[in-house]
């Protein structure tokens, strides 16, 4: 079994003095891409903000053996919210943006050196928008947004890469087409991806492992038949459609 | 270009130049982080400080800074801890501060001290040790800006990636204003109180036509910013116009000329 990047054991989260999330334990190994799915208001976002280190929480929590706050300094991070908290207008050319993500790695007078240059040119490469890079980041269609964001992501050289919901608002195709890149970036990085999503009709297609959340865990493991629609009814608290592996079962 | 000759002009086009760079600087992550409304507030509220001053005897810079610092702090508070929205609480502690202000001046209106002058600015006022004081103001914020450039950027574009990335929110914050109420001082002599806020909204606001990318806007700024206050101030020499108001209005057509460009 490969290294375990992520680790929580009684993970208990208040907000305002109720419990968002409880009792949560759970592994991620190195180069996995793993999915957390469950309902809105289950506590995924949470999930993730407890793992990055940005929100209190009782139990534990290791990222590579340490608290996320010792692992946040060392920039094994790169987070990806939801869409909203985001400025989608800052002027900034897609160049800039994916030079953000280099930040904690220039020198203190913060000027980018020809290797920070490099990164970012190689990340904008492996998300297929290099031709992009002079262009307004605020010009282009959400699904570019996205990957240039991925591309910050990459060029930051971040051990885990999180993401939530990060299809939101993409078409179909621009769907498919960021999965594939997960993918593609899983077989050429050794970067551990967690992917939060609502939606479990297309997540457990390609990924390694999969949490179902509604405050507790009600699954954790690989995305097997294990998956079935009784346990994703207990989760989501309704009959729902789900595609495990590519075939369709139990549609309603 | 007798103009020139004058050690007055001299001083003030120096002061000018510092202020032009400074303020250049600031405006662009005052516009894109929607923090105009606070520059307003905040150089407001030196008026109070100012009057302070006048009652305690103490030095009218020095005092109008500390009570800017404070009053910046306060706002970074509230905006931080939600209680209140950050600009019911600017409205709020821009007003009292004028009202501290006014109540001591007409308490003590006997005062030499030129109120006209710190509300709209006199660069005739303007002296080596104001030019020594800006220098080192200068000093401060372009070594503030050198290192902490890629944090406010990153902090002003996307702020919950900043904090994965081990930037602290909390204290730029802080920090931002308390250099927001620092820097506004400087301005205060040259166009006054009233009018300083022009110069933290103008030059990005100027640039942002231009250009699509954060450098060259900032870059932009510093150029159109210097181009309206020497501009204004040459203007105010030969109109015989106040230097704060005339650089203003300058600032401001630039602006309409570009307002159809962007």
């Amino acid at each position: 079994m490969s290294e375990v990047v992520i680790e929580l054991k009684n993970v208990l989260v208040r907000r305002d003095g109720k419990i968002v999330l409880k009792n949560v334990n759970l592994k991620v190994y190195k180069n996995q891409i793993y999915a957390i799915c469950g309902p809105n208001g289950g506590g995924k976002t949470t999930l993730l903000r407890t793992i990055v280190g940005i929100t209190n929480y009782e139990g534990e929590v290791k990222i590579f053996g340490e608290p996320p706050r010792e692992a946040i300094k060392k920039g094994v991070f790169s987070y990806l919210p939801q869409r909203s908290p985001m400025d989608y207008t800052f002027p900034a050319t897609v160049y800039e943006v994916v030079m953000m993500g280099r930040i904690k790695k220039m020198g203190l007078l913060k000027i980018p050196r020809k290797a920070d240059k490099e990164e970012v040119l190689e990340s904008l490469k492996l998300v297929n928008m290099l031709e992009f890079k002079h262009k307004p980041f605020s010009a282009l269609s959400g699904g570019q947004q996205q990957r240039v964001l991925i591309a910050r992501a990459l060029a930051s050289k971040a051990k885990i890469l999180l993401l939530d919901e990060p299809i939101t608002g993409l078409d179909i195709q621009a769907q498919l087409a960021f999965y594939d890149l997960l993918k593609d970036l899983k077989e050429k990085t050794d970067i551990t991806i967690v992917i939060v999503t609502h939606d479990i009709g297309v997540v457990p297609t390609f990924v390694d492992a999969v949490a179902c959340l509604n405050k507790e865990l009600f699954y954790h493991g690989a995305p097997s038949s294990e998956l079935n629609m009784e346990l994703l009814k207990k989760v989501y608290g309704t009959d729902i459609g789900v595609l495990v592996h590519g075939h369709h079962h139990g549609d309603t | 270009m007798e103009i020139l000759s004058y050690t007055f002009f001299q001083r003030a086009l120096i002061g000018g130049i510092l202020i032009s760079v400074v303020f250049s600087l600031f405006s662009f992550f005052v516009v894109v982080r929607k923090l105009s409304f606070a520059g307003v507030g905040i150089s407001h509220t030196a008026f109070g400080g100012i009057a302070l001053g006048i009652l305690l005897g103490i030095n009218l810079s020095i005092s109008a800074m500390i009570f800017a610092i404070i009053i910046a702090v306060f706002i970074a508070y509230t905006s931080q801890k939600r209680r209140l929205h950050e600009d019911a609480a600017i409205g709020i502690f821009f007003s009292f501060s004028m009202a501290i202000g006014i109540a001591i001046i007409s308490k003590y209106h006997r005062t030499t001290v030129d109120i006209w002058s710190f509300l709209f600015g006199n660069i005739t006022t303007i002296t080596r040790g104001d030019l020594t004081f800006f220098g080192i103001i200068t000093g401060i914020v372009l070594l503030y800006f050198f290192l902490f450039f890629g944090d406010l950027i990153l902090l002003a574009f996307d702020p919950e990636v900043a904090q994965s990335y081990g930037v602290n929110v909390k204290l730029h914050n802080y920090f931002f204003m308390i250099m927001l109420g620092v820097v506004v001082i400087m301005g205060i002599k040259m166009v006054g109180v009233i009018l300083i806020s022009a110069f933290l909204v103008l030059p990005a606001t100027i640039a942002f036509a231009f250009s699509k990318s954060f450098v060259k806007i900032i870059e932009l700024s510093i150029l159109f910013s210097l181009v309206f206050t020497i501009a204004g101030l040459f203007l105010s020499y030969y109109l015989d116009m106040p230097s704060g108001a005339t650089i203003v209005i300058t600032g401001t057509i630039l602006f309409g000329l570009t307002y159809f460009k962007r």
